[in-house]
């Protein structure tokens, strides 16, 4: 049986999850935030879990050793309630990993951001721990980023 | 012997008479000398299927539909420049920034004017009913 293919929609601009990265080019379509982007468009309620945090930003970074231009971080505007976070993966693990393994470790990078809510003073409460439980559900079915991009 | 110079802010003035520059200003050269060296070329890349900014395209066309890893900008970053993105803003939601090259700032510059030039002769530039003579969100052609 041939599983049918997600129905194309356009995703709205203004959401809650962005996710991006900077990434050499040697290393994409390898490094593709897109996947993301749709399952958790899809998935994650995310004003079910407070409202001490509007958007969520996070940008993996993945450049070459001596490539000092990007640094991994953490910013958050009290104003917006918009929390941004870069997370740095070793560029040779990711340069010699399949595409399954980049993927898990994409994952891992992704909950490792989520975890730094709760390091971040927020003006209400945010249950961040309840945001990364549904996000590892997820990332459980290993083939979860196969079908997540609707084809146009 | 000291001079009865004025000595301007950023200068100092040695036990022997000599100008030279203060050691913040010396660092301010290095560091900026630095910058000049290190820079890189990239490209934003779409992540969504969906429509973006046009800024080159004709007939006052102000949106354009993009492909997931079509390009929608080259440009140029130094050193010193990291902060620049808050919050991933890149000119449009959902890119991805990709470093193609890395070199010193000239060199950087041609490879953007090289590959904005080139730009319509991508198979997917190609492939639109308007073939643009820039990417979409490069204005100008540097």
């Amino acid at each position: 049986m041939i599983a049918k293919k997600k129905e194309f929609y356009i995703i709205p601009t203004e959401r809650h999850i962005y996710v991006s990265g900077r990434v050499w080019h040697e290393l994409y379509p390898k490094v593709d935030p897109s996947p993301f982007i749709y399952k958790l468009y899809e998935e994650i309620d995310f004003e079910s879990y407070g409202e001490g945090l509007s958007k969520f930003y996070f940008t993996f970074i993945v450049t070459q050793p001596q490539n000092k231009l990007h640094q991994p971080g953490r910013y958050f505007s009290r104003k917006k309630r918009a929390l941004e976070v870069a997370i740095r993966l070793p560029y040779e693990e990711v340069y010699h990993a399949s595409e399954e393994e980049t993927f898990r470790m994409l994952e891992a990078a992704f909950l490792a951001g989520i975890e730094q809510i709760g390091e971040v003073k927020l003006p209400e409460p945010f249950d961040f721990e309840a945001f990364k439980a549904d996000v590892a559900k997820i990332f459980e079915d290993k083939d979860w980023y196969v079908d997540a991009v609707p084809e146009v | 012997m000291s001079s009865s110079k004025k000595v301007a802010p950023g200068l100092v003035e040695t036990p022997e008479g000599e100008i030279t520059l203060s050691t913040e200003r010396q660092a301010k050269l290095e560091r900026e000398l630095e910058e000049i060296d290190n820079a890189e070329q990239y490209v934003l890349l779409a992540t969504a299927s969906a429509y973006y900014p046009c800024y080159s395209c004709p007939d006052g066309q102000k949106s354009i539909f993009l492909q997931i890893g079509e390009v929608w900008r080259y440009g140029v970053t130094r050193k010193g420049e990291r902060g620049r993105y808050p919050n991933q803003d890149y000119g449009a939601p959902d890119l991805l920034y990709v470093p193609q090259f890395e070199g010193t700032l000239g060199e950087c510059f041609k490879q953007e004017k090289l590959k904005i030039y080139r730009y319509p002769f991508l198979p997917e530039a190609q492939l639109r009913n308007i073939i643009l003579a820039r990417p979409p969100g490069n204005k100008y052609d540097s």
